[in-house]
């Protein structure tokens, strides 16, 4: 009886996880045709975008650094956002797929600045992260600032991961949706990342 | 014994040194954590209407506010005609119903009254007028 009450217990977070899911999926189901519906899409477009802006713009912050640049790839977000959005047919969330065209639009936006320098990705991010402490939006010290050299110099499937699980606290699922990749090669991708920065820190 | 005295007595909660390295990582890690990056003054508050302007989607409100403004001026423009044109016919009405009214009274008089009759309906300074006006030339 005991161990039935117990087990009843453990079972109410899983039902509420259950009902809370179908609830976000109506809800956002609801949103999705707002945003697919001609007469409503404008109006429901200015809703997202009011709702998502600072979550987007610091993802993309973190893989861009800069500002400017940052302010560059979320306008380009955004509009790839409204052009696609008749597209999008809920076989991942919302959020999910908006933070799949920012990484693609931030990886798309260095590959693009770097290589009109001749340059490569990560010697650009390297570049970039050198120059934080000059940047008058970067308020970090000087821990901060390793930190961020030291993510600059990961790989660039390292770094993205890093990001989206150190920085944003996402979990391997989501991480997985987003950047297509299997929660094992996240969890490897993390944990070297991670073994590489604590060494350097050591060091 | 030797091997008894070595033997450590304390214990600790399982997975005890697995977790506490997270802990102490964890602890670490918030204080790494801390945004280091800003962005300028009311910059959120401003970025949805630069995509909005980007995306043109203040053009169609723009449309509508410039048809209706096209609409407003036009139904100005057309009551301001109107109201001209009804003036204009109103006074054109006028001036021939003034004109109208002088022929009739002149052919009445000429036609019905004699000099004399005629004569009697004028006041003195009228008469040295008409008078003055026909010895002058």
């Amino acid at each position: 009886m005991g161990s039935n009450s117990a087990d009843g217990l453990n079972f109410y977070p899983y039902i509420l996880s259950i009902f809370k899911k179908t609830i976000l999926s109506k809800h956002q189901s609801i949103f999705v045709s707002a945003l697919q519906n001609p007469s409503t899409k404008e109006e429901a477009f200015r809703k997202l975008v009011s709702d998502y802006k600072e979550r987007l713009y610091w993802h993309i912050r973190k893989l861009v650094l800069d500002h400017d640049d940052a302010h560059d790839v979320i306008q380009n977000t955004f509009i790839k956002i409204h052009l696609n959005i008749d597209k999008f047919r809920e076989n991942s969330s919302l959020y999910t797929w908006m933070y799949r065209i920012a990484t693609n639009e931030s990886l798309n936006f260095i590959n693009s600045k770097a290589s009109k320098m001749g340059l490569q990705n990560q010697e650009w991010i390297e570049a970039k992260a050198d120059g934080l402490m000059a940047d008058s939006y970067f308020d970090g010290d000087q821990a901060a600032l390793k930190l961020q050299k030291m993510v600059a110099r990961l790989p660039e499937k390292q770094r993205i991961v890093f990001n989206m699980r150190y920085f944003d606290n996402m979990n391997y699922d989501a991480i997985s949706e987003v950047l297509d990749t299997s929660v094992g090669a996240l969890k490897a991708s993390y944990h070297h990342a991670a073994k590489k920065i604590k060494t350097e820190l050591n060091d | 014994m030797t091997d008894f005295n070595k033997k450590n007595p304390f214990k600790t909660p399982k997975g005890y040194f697995e977790d506490l390295e997270e802990q102490l990582c964890d602890s670490e890690d918030a204080i790494a954590k801390l945004n280091p990056f800003s962005v300028p003054e009311l910059y959120f508050e401003n970025l949805e209407s630069s995509v909005t302007e980007v995306l043109n989607l203040n053009t169609p409100p723009n449309k509508n506010v410039s048809k209706n403004l096209i609409l407003q001026f036009t139904a100005i423009a057309a009551a301001i005609l109107i109201a001209l044109t009804v003036i204009q016919i109103d006074k054109t009405g006028k001036i021939k119903k003034e004109q109208a009214l002088n022929e009739f009274i002149e052919n009445y008089y000429l036609e019905d009254l004699d000099s004399y009759e005629m004569l009697s309906m004028m006041e003195e300074s009228e008469i040295q007028f008409t008078l003055n006006q026909i010895v002058k030339p």
